[in-house]
C-alpha cells in the first residue's frame, strides 16, 4: 500500500487485498496523522488493475469505514470491480479524468436509509452512498467474458452475453437480457426460491441453491419441435430443478 | 516524416493458433510499406521469431542482455533483416524463464523503442501468467489471434477480459486459419459466430494455406512473395491497421451477412 498526496488529494494506493496489511498500514498512516490531512483532501482509493468481487470489495469498505475514513473515488480499470463500486454509491473514474477535468466528479448524496443492504452490518461513513435505484438490483451491461465470475447478493441483471466458461453467482436472482452459455448459481448458497431468466442458451450449467440441473437442449428443441428455444425461466420445486418457456400473452 | 510509435501486442491465450507467424508476417508486410518496424519475441525461453524471420544464425545480444545492460544499448541486439531494410528483430533469451524480466523494466524498454521507430510488435507467450501480463502491460494497443475451434476462442475471450481489466478497450481480432469448404458446409464456427461472442473489432481474416508451413521452415516470411495467395491477406492487415477504413479481405465473400455483423462489432460501414 502506497499513500501520495498530490493537489487536494489524498491517493491511497492498493496493490494486494490482504485484509491485515491494508488495515495495519492504515494505522500507521492515522498515527502519523493521516485524518488531518484527510479533512480538507479528496480521498481517491487506487486499486490499479486489481479485479475486486463484492465481498473483497465490502471487506475493504469495512476496513475504512472502521477507522471512518471516508473514499470520494475509486480508481480501477477492471470492469467488473468498477460496476459494484458504482453500485455501492462511489464514483468510478479513470485517472486521466481527475487529472484533468475535475469538474467531471459526480457528487454523492447522503442516504441516511437504514434499510441499505451495506448499512445494515457496517456502519459507512457519510461519504459512502448506496445507489438508491440500484438498491436491490445490480445491473452489469456488458458482455461476461470467459474466466470472469460475478457474484453479488442482490439480484443480478446482466444485460449482455453470459460467455462459456464465465459465472454469475447470486443470492437472490438471475436475469440475463442476451445469451446464456456460462454457468448461472442463483439463491447462492441455499436460496431456493431463486429463479434463473434468460433470453436466449447454449449449453449452460444451471444451478439454484444447492442444485444443478442437467439440461439437454437437444432433448427439449425436440419436445418443442422448434429449433431455437427462448424466454426461458428455471425455478426450483419438490427438489428438482423445472423449466418453463415463457411465451408472449396475446391480449 | 514523425514516427508513428506505436506499440502493439500480439496475444491469444492459447498456443499453436499462429501468433508468431502473424508477427512475422504482419511486421514484415509493414516493412515492406516503408514503416519502420521492431518485432520483440516475448517468449522468453521458447523464443521462435527469429526460425520464422529467418534470423537464428544472426543472434549476439538478446532481451535479458539488454535489460541487464550487457550490452550498450537496445540498438546493438537489433538484428537488422537484409531482405526487408527497415525491419528489425530484438529477439527473446533461450536460457533464462520468464519471471527472469522485471515488467516495469520491459515497458520501459518499450517505451524506449517506441520513440524511433513506427511500430513495435511484441510476440506475446501462451498462457495468460508472467509472459502475457509483461507483454500486455508494456504494449498500448493489443491483436488477438483466434482459430475457429471453441477452444481457442473460449481461451481469447479470456485473455481479452483480462485486457479489458488491463484498461484496454479497442482490441483488435485476427481470426486464423479459416478453412473455406467447411465453413461452407457449416462444419466450422462461422466468422459470424465468432465475433458474437468475442464481440470486438475485426482486424482481418486469414485463411488455412499449407505454404504456411513451407514458409516457416525456409525462415522466409509468406508476404516476401507476392505471388502466394496469403500475401493479401496479411497485406491487408497491414494497411488496416494504417487505416481502419480499408475494407477487409474476405475469404469467403459473405456478402451482406459480413456487412450485418460488421456493424454489430462496430466496424465502419465497408464494402467487403
Amino acid at each position: 500500500m502506497i499513500l501520495k498526496q498530490e493537489k487536494g488529494k489524498i491517493i491511497i494506493k492498493i496493490d494486494k487485498i490482504e485484509e491485515n496489511e491494508i488495515r495495519n498500514k492504515l494505522q500507521e498512516y492515522i498515527n502519523k496523522g493521516l485524518k488531518e490531512i484527510v479533512e480538507n483532501n479528496q480521498v481517491i482509493l487506487d486499486l490499479g488493475d486489481l479485479g475486486l468481487n463484492e465481498s473483497e470489495f465490502k471487506s475493504i469498505l469495512k476496513i475504512f469505514n472502521s477507522f471512518s475514513l471516508p473514499i470520494d473515488i475509486i480508481r480501477n480499470t477492471n470492469p467488473i470491480t468498477k460496476m459494484i463500486s458504482i453500485n455501492y454509491g462511489i464514483p468510478v473514474d479513470a485517472p486521466s479524468v481527475i487529472n484533468t477535468q475535475n469538474k467531471l466528479i459526480p457528487q454523492t448524496t447522503v442516504n441516511n436509509d437504514k434499510n441499505s443492504s451495506i448499512g445494515s452490518d457496517s456502519k459507512l461513513g457519510n461519504k459512502i452512498v448506496e445507489n438508491t435505484l440500484n438498491q436491490d438490483i445490480l445491473i452489469y451491461r456488458r458482455n461476461i467474458r470467459s474466466g470472469s465470475l460475478l457474484e453479488s447478493e442482490k439480484t443480478i441483471l446482466v444485460v449482455g452475453n453470459v460467455n462459456s466458461g464465465a459465472e454469475v453467482r447470486s443470492a437472490r436472482n438471475i436475469i440475463v437480457l442476451g445469451k446464456l452459455m456460462g454457468t448461472a448459481h442463483a439463491g447462492y448458497p441455499n436460496n431456493n426460491s431463486s429463479i434463473i431468466f434468460t433470453l436466449k442458451l447454449k449449453n449452460p450449467i444451471i444451478k439454484i441453491a444447492n442444485m444443478v440441473a442437467e439440461f439437454d437442449e437437444n432433448e427439449i428443441k425436440k419436445q418443442l419441435q422448434s429449433k431455437e428455444i427462448s424466454n426461458i425461466l428455471f425455478y426450483q420445486d419438490n427438489n428438482s430443478i423445472r423449466m418453463e418457456i415463457i411465451k408472449e400473452q396475446k391480449e | 516524416m514523425g514516427k508513428l510509435k506505436r506499440s502493439i501486442v500480439v496475444t491469444s491465450g492459447k498456443g499453436g493458433v499462429g501468433k508468431t507467424t502473424i508477427t512475422a508476417n504482419v511486421g514484415t508486410a509493414l516493412a515492406l510499406l516503408n514503416y519502420q518496424v521492431v518485432l520483440v519475441d516475448a517468449d522468453v525461453g521458447l523464443r521462435n521469431l527469429d526460425l520464422i524471420l529467418g534470423l537464428e544464425n544472426r543472434i549476439v545480444f538478446d532481451l535479458s542482455d539488454v535489460i541487464e545492460n550487457r550490452c550498450r544499448s537496445y540498438k546493438q541486439a537489433l538484428i537488422k533483416d537484409k531482405r526487408v531494410g527497415n525491419l528489425f528483430l530484438l529477439p527473446a533469451p533461450q536460457t533464462k524463464q520468464k519471471e527472469d524480466i522485471p515488467l516495469d523494466k520491459f515497458k520501459e524498454l518499450i517505451e524506449e523503442i517506441k520513440q524511433e521507430f513506427d511500430f513495435v510488435i511484441i510476440d506475446c507467450p501462451a498462457g495468460i501468467e508472467h509472459g502475457f501480463k509483461m507483454s500486455a502491460k508494456a504494449a498500448e494497443e493489443a491483436i488477438v489471434v483466434t482459430t475457429p475451434d471453441l477452444s481457442s476462442i473460449r481461451d481469447a475471450d479470456r485473455v481479452i477480459a483480462n485486457l479489458e481489466a488491463m484498461g484496454k478497450n479497442s482490441t483488435k481480432l485476427i481470426i486464423n486459419r479459416m478453412k473455406k469448404h467447411m465453413v461452407k458446409k457449416s462444419q466450422m464456427l462461422s466468422i459470424e459466430d465468432i465475433l458474437e461472442t468475442l464481440n470486438i473489432e475485426l482486424l482481418g481474416i486469414i485463411p488455412d494455406d499449407e505454404y504456411i508451413t513451407i514458409s516457416t521452415n525456409n525462415g522466409e516470411p509468406v508476404v516476401l512473395n507476392k505471388t502466394k495467395p496469403l500475401y493479401k491477406y496479411f497485406n491487408n492487415i497491414a494497411n488496416r491497421l494504417v487505416d481502419p477504413s480499408i475494407p477487409i479481405e474476405n475469404p469467403f465473400n459473405e456478402g451482406n451477412i459480413f456487412q450485418k455483423f460488421a456493424s454489430l462489432v462496430g466496424l465502419k460501414k465497408t464494402k467487403y
